[in-house]
């Protein structure tokens, strides 16, 4: 086994730690932690048993599995990017509604009478 | 006061002491960002010439805000609890003025840039010209730090040769619209791209617009618009542009 196996897997046992934490705090729901910790040993066990994606690299023509591993890697965070950059917006746009309507309250009825406001003379 | 009678969303007034005639009902906005130093001797003399005076504080400090709550005598101070940006705080206002019937919106800047005193003109020019918009452009050369006279240009450039309008400082902060033709000139941008965007709108909907020259006073070259802000802006017209 080499360093970057061992690295790999330090990594998932790492993760599969925090996703047990964060289900334990109800930060994550069953399904949710169970989703996320089927992702960490599935990287265990590609990253011990680098044969078992050969179907895979066959398929898509990719040389080792390690390549894969990037490949995947590199498209998942495009995703992440994307979807964080829409959720940024969404957010920015909701704190500035209610930024907004907290300021114009109780300002935006209106002068009552004409003229009432008008410049100091 | 002389009423022209359109409920009350218009009406005349004499200003005894500037003899500055006002037809219809025009609202200053103020974005404010820890900015009180300036702030007081700007909205005395604005009221002057406008009829009311509305202040955004952008999550300014306690201080600074509480200093702004003792305008409240005078002006309309409202808050926005967190900074959220000049582009935000403006629309903010904005939509303050609209509601309270405001039929020219005059935009300037709480640190003691713009003269109040130019206000008339500005106005004046929205009569007079039959135009949308009056664009207050500061005078390039003099007092205009080196940097920012070559982003300007640079800006106008670009603007004119990506919105097919040329106005000589797109940067400036200091503007008089009909509020009519907000819903053709309101930005998205949060922070300083509105003012470009505020430009690029008004290309797009061909607003009629013109220019008027106004004396500007540098107090603080640190503040306002950086390099980075600069690229920013451009990126965001190449978007505006191509989407």
């Amino acid at each position: 086994m080499i360093g970057i196996q061992i690295v790999a897997i330090l990594f998932a046992l790492w993760m599969t730690y925090f996703t047990f934490l964060h289900y334990r705090r109800h930060e994550f729901g069953k399904v949710e932690a169970v989703l996320w910790q089927v992702l960490w040993l599935g990287l265990v066990v590609v990253v011990i048993f680098p044969h078992s994606v050969q179907f895979v690299l066959n398929t898509f023509k990719i040389s080792r599995t390690f390549d894969l591993i990037v490949i995947i890697g590199i498209v998942t965070l495009f995703g992440v990017t994307f979807r964080n950059y829409v959720i940024v917006k969404r957010t920015e746009r909701k704190v500035e509604d209610l930024v907004r309507n907290d300021a114009l309250r109780g300002h935006v009825d209106g002068p009552t009478k004409q003229g009432e406001d008008a410049p100091h003379t | 006061m002389v009423l022209l009678g359109h409920g009350n969303a218009y009406f005349c007034c004499q200003n005894a002491d500037t003899g500055w005639n006002m037809s219809h009902r025009i609202t200053a906005i103020i974005p404010a960002f820890n900015e009180h130093e300036r702030i007081v001797p700007i909205v005395d003399e604005a009221k002057r010439y406008v009829n009311e005076v509305i202040i955004v504080d952008d999550g300014s400090d306690e201080d600074s805000y509480r200093f702004l709550e003792t305008l409240k005598d005078r002006t309309i101070v409202l808050r926005h609890r967190i900074n959220l940006g000049k582009g935000s705080a403006l629309r903010t206002g904005i939509a303050a003025a609209i509601a309270r019937h405001a039929d020219v919106i005059v935009l300037m800047d709480a640190d003691g840039q713009h003269k109040p005193s130019d206000i008339p003109r500005l106005v004046e020019a929205l009569e007079e010209k039959q135009v949308d918009i009056v664009f207050g452009s500061r005078k390039i050369g003099g007092s205009m730090p080196a940097a920012m006279r070559l982003g300007n240009h640079f800006f106008s450039v670009a603007t004119n040769l990506l919105f097919r309008i040329y106005v000589s400082d797109t940067q400036s902060g200091f503007r008089a619209f009909r509020a009519a033709v907000y819903p053709k000139l309101e930005w998205q941008s949060p922070r300083y791209a509105a003012e470009t965007e505020m430009v690029v709108n008004a290309g797009k909907h061909r607003l009629r617009h013109c220019e008027v020259p106004i004396d500007t006073i540098y107090h603080d070259k640190y503040k306002g618009t950086t390099v980075f802000d600069g690229i920013r802006i451009f990126l965001s017209m190449l978007l505006w542009r191509f989407s």
